[in-house]
């Protein structure tokens, strides 16, 4: 039972102490691409690392009592994520498919781009993931960017969507929903702003950091109503100072070597959580 | 829809079919299944006139238009990832040091 022991320690182990470094990276925003993978292969590892070490105990001859417990554990764990799944799932399409009829009615369609323009004189783009992505472009938000900015929003809303991130954001979702530990809250609000970092990179890419921190600042005309958001300050604000930042190459690189080991490590976790017991009973 | 925001006054599924077939030809049927639908979707009420129904919006074009950027903007909080929203708001002295940042010479 011992490599049992020690797969559900490293579950706890990694479920307590992954969120702080990995929140870590996710600020630093060096990696968006490797931040994202670092949080869903912690997640994953413990995940995996719990339902392991329950079957093996469900089906290892032995107590009865342990037995049964570790089994409810796993069906209770499986059922548990699969209706967090389903419910974010229904809601999300729920809200899409009442966009796209309003959107119908009133959006001046552009079929060869995937843009839906609407008159409104807010400043807002967003896209609408899915079968069939769109992009909605106010008019507001013509008037308030330039040709070059505008053209870098789209880059970026596309990005969403060539990239599915909508998928990522909604297992992170499920994950928070299912069980609100804070390896899983943290890893959704986590990959909500990598996503949104890897989209700036992307439209970053093509049109010029600046071009997008601009059009972050031109969309943020108006001011949030009650002076910063949450006291941390807003999203908007840090992918502009970001996208400003000059970085030296060391520094760059140091990061990516940091997120990679992150990522290697938890996600050989629970084999070396298994193997290195086994290795000393037998030495 | 266009066609339903642009008049002053409920019209029977006749006269939508007759201004439309200006333009194109459709059938009787299709404008009065689609007029149908979007009665039941909630789009239009609709009030018997003789032996006719008589359509009209339920909601002005700008209403329905705000309705639905103000969904997006409250989707875009909600935990669902139903829709991803460019940017969101920041506040006076934020929107004032990243236009000082922007404003910097310096290596791109």
């Amino acid at each position: 039972m011992s490599a049992v022991s020690c797969v559900l320690a490293y579950a706890l182990l990694v479920a307590g102490c992954a969120p702080r470094p990995l929140t870590a990276l996710s600020v630093a925003g060096r990696s968006p691409r490797l931040t994202i993978a670092g949080w869903l292969t912690a997640a994953a590892s413990v995940l995996l690392a719990v339902i392991a070490g329950a079957v093996a105990v469900a089906v290892h001859p032995g107590p009865v009592a342990a037995r049964a417990v570790a089994a409810l554990i796993v069906v209770g764990v499986v059922a548990r994520l699969g209706w967090a799944a389903a419910v974010t799932v229904r809601a999300g399409r729920a809200t899409r498919r009442r966009q796209r009829h309003g959107l119908r009615l009133i959006g001046r369609a552009d079929a060869a781009l995937a843009v839906v323009n609407v008159e409104c004189a807010e400043p807002m783009v967003y896209c609408l993931p899915g079968r069939g992505g769109l992009v909605v472009v106010t008019s507001g938000a013509r008037a308030a960017l330039s040709p070059p900015q505008l053209a870098a929003v789209l880059t970026h809303e596309r990005s969403h969507l060539a990239g599915r991130h909508h998928l990522l954001l909604t297992i992170g979702y499920s994950l928070a929903r299912a069980l609100p530990i804070r390896l899983f809250t943290a890893l959704a609000a986590g990959v909500e702003v990598q996503v949104e970092l890897r989209a700036d990179d992307v439209a970053a890419l093509r049109h010029g950091k600046l071009t997008v921190a601009s059009a972050i600042a031109a969309m943020s005309r108006r001011p949030s109503p009650a002076g910063a958001l949450g006291g941390g300050g807003s999203t908007a604000f840090a992918r502009g100072r970001r996208l400003c930042a000059t970085e030296g190459r060391w520094r760059t690189v140091t990061g990516f070597a940091a997120a990679a080991v992150t990522l290697v490590g938890l996600a050989t976790g629970p084999y070396l959580a298994v193997i290195l017991p086994v290795c000393a009973t037998h030495l | 829809m266009a066609q339903m925001w642009g008049r002053r006054q409920p019209a029977t599924v006749r006269e939508v079919h007759a201004v439309l077939a200006e333009d194109r030809s459709i059938a009787y049927t299709t404008v009065l299944t689609v007029l149908d639908n979007l009665h039941r979707k909630g789009f239009l009420h609709r009030a018997m006139s003789g032996r006719a129904w008589r359509y009209e919006p339920a909601v002005s074009r700008a209403q329905h238009t705000a309705n639905l950027m103000h969904e997006a903007l409250a989707a875009a909080t909600d935990p669902t990832g139903a829709l991803a929203q460019f940017v969101d708001r920041m506040s006076a002295e934020e929107a004032a040091a990243l236009r000082a940042l922007l404003s910097e010479p310096g290596p791109r």
